[in-house]
C-alpha cells in the first residue's frame, strides 16, 4: 500500500499560516504553471489556495525520494497527489527538507493524465464545444 | 553595510545562478502584458527559486497597469451602451462616485469581477433593477438566449430585442 512521507492535513495548516508554521517556496516552473492553469498568480496565492482548503478530493499518487538530492544521508521524499479544482483535474508535488525547515511546492498544474473518474466531465466538454 | 550572500534557500549552497527573462501573461478579458521573471537556479540541487520574490513585485505592477486598463474600456462600453455610471451605482447599490473612483484606478479584485460578470452579462444590470427579482432574471435570461446566433450552420435565432441590453450589446462587449 502507498503511504505517503507527510501528513497533507500538517501541510494544509502550515500553507494556512506559513509566517508562523513554517517556510514554504514555490518551485519557479511550478509558479509559472500554477499561473497558467490555474490563474494562481503569484506564489503567496499558490500557498494560501492549499492552506485554504483548494485541494479538493486528493489523492496520493506516490512518494519518492528526491532525484536530484545533494545529500543522500539526509533522505528526502516527495509525495505527489492528484486533486480537483472544480472541473478541473490537478497535480502536486512537494518535498520537507527538515534540515533547512523548508517545505517546497515542486509542481503545481493541470494533470493530464484522464482517469475514469474524469470522463463526465470529458464529455460534458464534448457537448458543450459542439454548442459553441 | 555589507550584503549577505544570497544561499538556496532549499539545500543551503552558495553555488547559485541568477536568472532573468522576459516573460507575458494574458489578463482576463484584457490584454497581454509583460513582467520580468527573474529566479535563482541552485547547481547543487537544480531547484530554481525566486528567493527575492522579484518576479511577483514585477508581476503584479504589470498586472495593475492591465486592469487599470480593462476597468476603463469596460466602464466606457457600459457607457455606450447607455449604462450610465449613477444607474449602475444606484441598482448594484454602491456608493455615488463609486466607478469614478473604479476609472481612476482605486478598485478592488472584487471591483473587478463584478465588472467582468457584467461586461458578460450586460442585462444583469437590468436584473439588479428588478432588485434581483427570480422571475424577471429567469424570463430575461431566457431572452437573451432566444438571440444567440449560430454562424457554424448559418442559423440565426432572433427575436424582437427584448432587452434594452441584450446579446447585441453583449456582442459589443470586451471580448
Amino acid at each position: 500500500m502507498r503511504r505517503p512521507a507527510y501528513n497533507l492535513k500538517e501541510f494544509e495548516t502550515i500553507c494556512a499560516k506559513p509566517k508562523s508554521h513554517g517556510v514554504v517556496l514555490v518551485r519557479q516552473e511550478a509558479a509559472n504553471d500554477a499561473r497558467i492553469d490555474f490563474g494562481l498568480d503569484t506564489r503567496q496565492k499558490v500557498i494560501k489556495f492549499i492552506g485554504s482548503g483548494g485541494l479538493e478530493r486528493p489523492r496520493l499518487i506516490n512518494s519518492i525520494p528526491w532525484e536530484k538530492n545533494p545529500e543522500p544521508s539526509n533522505k528526502i521524499m516527495v509525495d505527489a497527489y492528484e486533486f480537483y479544482s472544480g472541473r478541473i483535474f490537478d497535480y502536486m508535488a512537494f518535498l520537507y527538507n527538515p534540515i533547512k525547515k523548508i517545505w517546497l511546492i515542486k509542481s503545481f498544474k493541470e494533470h493530464w493524465q484522464d482517469p475514469a473518474r474524469n470522463l463526465p466531465f470529458i464529455e460534458l466538454d464534448k457537448i458543450r464545444k459542439t454548442f459553441h | 553595510m555589507s550584503k549577505q550572500k544570497l544561499t538556496c534557500p532549499v539545500c543551503g549552497s552558495e553555488k547559485i545562478k541568477r536568472h532573468e527573462n522576459e516573460n507575458h501573461a494574458y489578463l482576463t478579458l484584457g490584454e497581454r502584458f509583460n513582467f520580468q521573471e527573474i529566479y535563482y537556479k541552485c547547481e547543487n540541487c537544480e531547484e530554481e527559486i525566486d528567493i527575492l520574490n522579484e518576479t511577483d513585485k514585477s508581476y503584479l505592477l504589470a498586472k495593475k497597469q492591465a486592469e487599470k486598463a480593462l476597468v476603463k474600456k469596460i466602464i466606457a462600453k457600459l457607457s455606450a451602451l447607455g449604462i450610465s455610471m449613477a444607474y449602475f451605482e444606484r441598482v448594484f447599490e454602491l456608493p455615488i462616485r463609486t466607478l469614478t473612483r473604479w476609472k481612476n484606478g482605486d478598485f478592488s479584485a472584487n471591483a473587478l469581477a463584478l465588472l467582468r460578470i457584467i461586461n458578460t452579462y450586460p442585462w444583469m444590470v437590468e436584473v439588479a433593477d428588478e432588485k434581483f427579482e427570480p422571475t424577471f432574471a429567469k424570463e430575461i435570461l431566457l431572452r437573451n438566449i432566444a438571440v444567440i446566433n449560430f454562424p457554424k450552420n448559418n442559423i440565426t435565432i432572433s427575436t424582437n430585442p427584448v432587452s434594452y441590453i441584450g446579446m447585441d450589446a453583449c456582442n459589443a462587449m470586451v471580448t
